[in-house]
């Protein structure tokens, strides 16, 4: 196929397919479309790109995403530090924050407990987590994981591990779909599931 | 509800071709290689979004195409109608549009148009593996609720997470992590044999009055269920079977990390089934065992037509040489008081007797109705 003649051409759409959620057919759309734009179109878009790799860092108290030490959650006064939401992802912390349903700070673990894709508890940011908690001023953690079989089981695996804490532990009602991604709940749900929060046992 | 139209596309052995049924019994007919157990497969597809013959979604494209698609058309009463399509191809994912709607999650889709199979394999259901027999349950308890094919799809998921734990750290074990998973492998798995022993109750309160229909001697047949925790059939709640399971768990806890493997649970469940209290493994004949599989058979339509509130296509494939003169009688007797059915067969005239029929006959893959 043309693919094979066009070595640049085949190297951008195997770049392209790279990324999450780009299956075949859409990568070779993308490239197509960069190969119709203009090249200063195009160099913003690779500028884009490498600009975000060596600008961003993750925050060194909750691993979200910023372009100083802490970020704008953390660094923000009018937040309420005493209670924590840990998160799988980073894109959760975009959803939630979306619902403005929630005050508090966050805390992303960067997955959740999977043998099968290899990922254990020490690949997490539990450790980190378990430092904070230690906080005095923090009286409340918040598990907003998605309860998928692998988020529940970090779930209820931080659940034990944050017992000796003695902090209030809660996780979001589950309005939340059975096995769905919080990434891809609507702002409504999500912020009634904030609310409704219960205690875990 | 039936299936009023039936088009597909690059599937088996046909490129593109549409069949309408009829309400009642539809009689597929023709010589063999033609594509009669295809249509059968494609309606078993569209409603349980998989294959009754093949695991592997890409064998079913027709040779030299790269997507095959099923879409039908169900009546329901009241002419209410619906649409479902089932298309996949080899650069994308299977896709189902339910009314031009698409689908995201399956299992929620699972049960719209509830469907009974009875193939020549079905056969082996009771002398054959614990397996078939656990799939038995499976394919009829996914239709009946989609929150069970959610738990059993959650259920296998733990259990592989937790075999990969216990292949991994036998020696080094993270003990939370591990409550963790057994404390969803227990609930999920209770849920599962609950709703198993429900059916089980079911089948054992109705089982011999059609049995018996079948047979001249009056005999008690039964169903004994035997999972892999003790448990009590008849009264345990779903709270006492977690108990139960919790504490067989935690009894094997040492042989599963010898084992490496996870020992207890729904997907180690078996069915015995008993005339007059004897294991029909080693005492039912033949003959009584075709007998028992028509009748299990009746009885899946029977409890997903209870639950579901509709009443499942019933899909023969190929049966009818396997089967004498009463049992043919005796089933086709049912299947004319039920709503739709579909038979293949090779052999047209033995159906001959029957009133209301719709025939179809299929050569070099294209249609004659009758
Ligand atoms: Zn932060």
């Amino acid at each position: 196929m043309f693919e094979n003649e066009n070595n640049s051409l085949s190297y951008l759409i195997d770049q392209l397919h790279r990324l999450p959620g780009i299956g075949r057919k859409t990568a070779q759309r993308l490239a197509f479309h960069i190969i119709k734009d203009n090249i200063e179109d195009a160099s913003e878009l690779a500028h884009a790109i490498l600009e975000v790799k060596s600008k961003i860092r993750y925050c060194n108290q909750c691993f979200n995403i910023t372009e100083s030490d802490k970020c704008n959650i953390c660094n923000n006064p009018g937040r309420d530090a005493s209670t924590i939401c840990v998160v799988e992802d980073i894109v959760d912390i975009i959803a939630i924050e979306k619902s403005n349903e929630y005050q508090g700070i966050y805390h992303v673990l960067g997955g959740a407990i999977s043998p099968l894709a290899g990922i254990s508890p020490d690949d997490l940011h539990i450790k980190e987590l378990l430092i904070r908690s230690q906080d005095a001023d923090v009286k409340e953690i918040l598990l907003a994981i998605n309860p998928s079989t692998e988020g529940e089981a970090t779930m209820i695996y931080l659940s034990k591990l944050l017992k000796p804490y003695n902090k209030r532990i809660t996780r979001i009602a589950s309005g939340v779909p059975f096995g769905a991604h919080l990434e891809f709940i609507d702002n409504g749900t999500i912020g009634r599931d904030i609310i409704s929060r219960r205690d875990v046992e | 509800m039936y299936l009023q139209k039936l088009t597909l596309k690059n599937f088996r052995v046909f490129s593109d071709i549409d069949i309408t049924f009829k309400n009642g019994i539809n009689i597929i007919s023709g010589p063999n290689g033609q594509g009669k157990t295809s249509i059968l497969e494609s309606i078993y597809y569209l409603a349980l979004t998989r294959s009754f013959r093949s695991t592997n979604d890409k064998n079913v494209i027709m040779f030299n195409n790269d997507y095959f698609s099923i879409n039908g058309d169900i009546l329901f009463e009241k002419n209410k109608h619906m649409n479902a399509i089932l298309s996949y191809s080899t650069n994308e994912k299977k896709q189902l549009y339910l009314n031009k709607k698409k689908i995201d999650k399956f299992s929620a889709y699972v049960g719209k148009i509830p469907c009974v199979l009875l193939t020549l394999n079905d056969l082996k259901l009771t002398m054959g593996l614990p397996s078939n027999r656990r799939n038995f349950m499976d394919v009829l308890l996914s239709q009946v609720s989609p929150v069970y094919l959610q738990n059993l799809k959650s259920y296998k998921k733990i259990v592989q997470h937790r075999n990969k734990l216990l292949n991994e750290n036998s020696d080094n074990h993270d003990q939370n992590q591990m409550e963790a998973w057994n404390k969803q492998l227990v609930e999920y798995g209770s849920y599962i044999v609950n709703d198993r022993i429900k059916f089980i109750g079911f089948m054992n309160s109705n089982i011999n009055k059609y049995y018996n229909k079948f047979s001249d001697f009056k005999e008690d047949i039964s169903v004994k269920y035997n999972p892999s925790f003790k448990i009590n059939s008849d009264s345990d709640s779903i709270q006492e079977i977690m108990k139960h399971f919790q504490k067989k768990l935690n009894k094997v806890k040492f042989v599963e990390e010898e084992k490496r493997t996870t020992i207890i649970g729904p997907h180690r469940d078996d069915l015995d089934f008993l005339k007059d209290n004897k294991s029909f493994k080693e005492y039912g004949s033949q003959g009584e065992n075709k007998t028992l599989i028509i009748v299990l058979k009746i009885l899946e339509w029977l409890y997903v037509t209870n639950q579901n509130k509709k009443s499942p296509l019933m899909l023969l494939d190929d049966i009818f040489g396997e089967l004498d003169r009463s049992r043919i009688s005796g089933l086709l007797n049912f299947l004319d008081g039920i709503g739709q059915s579909f038979i293949t067969t090779t052999i047209k005239n033995k159906f001959n007797d029957l009133s209301n029929k719709n025939d179809i006959y299929l050569e070099n893959s294209s249609i004659v109705y009758g």
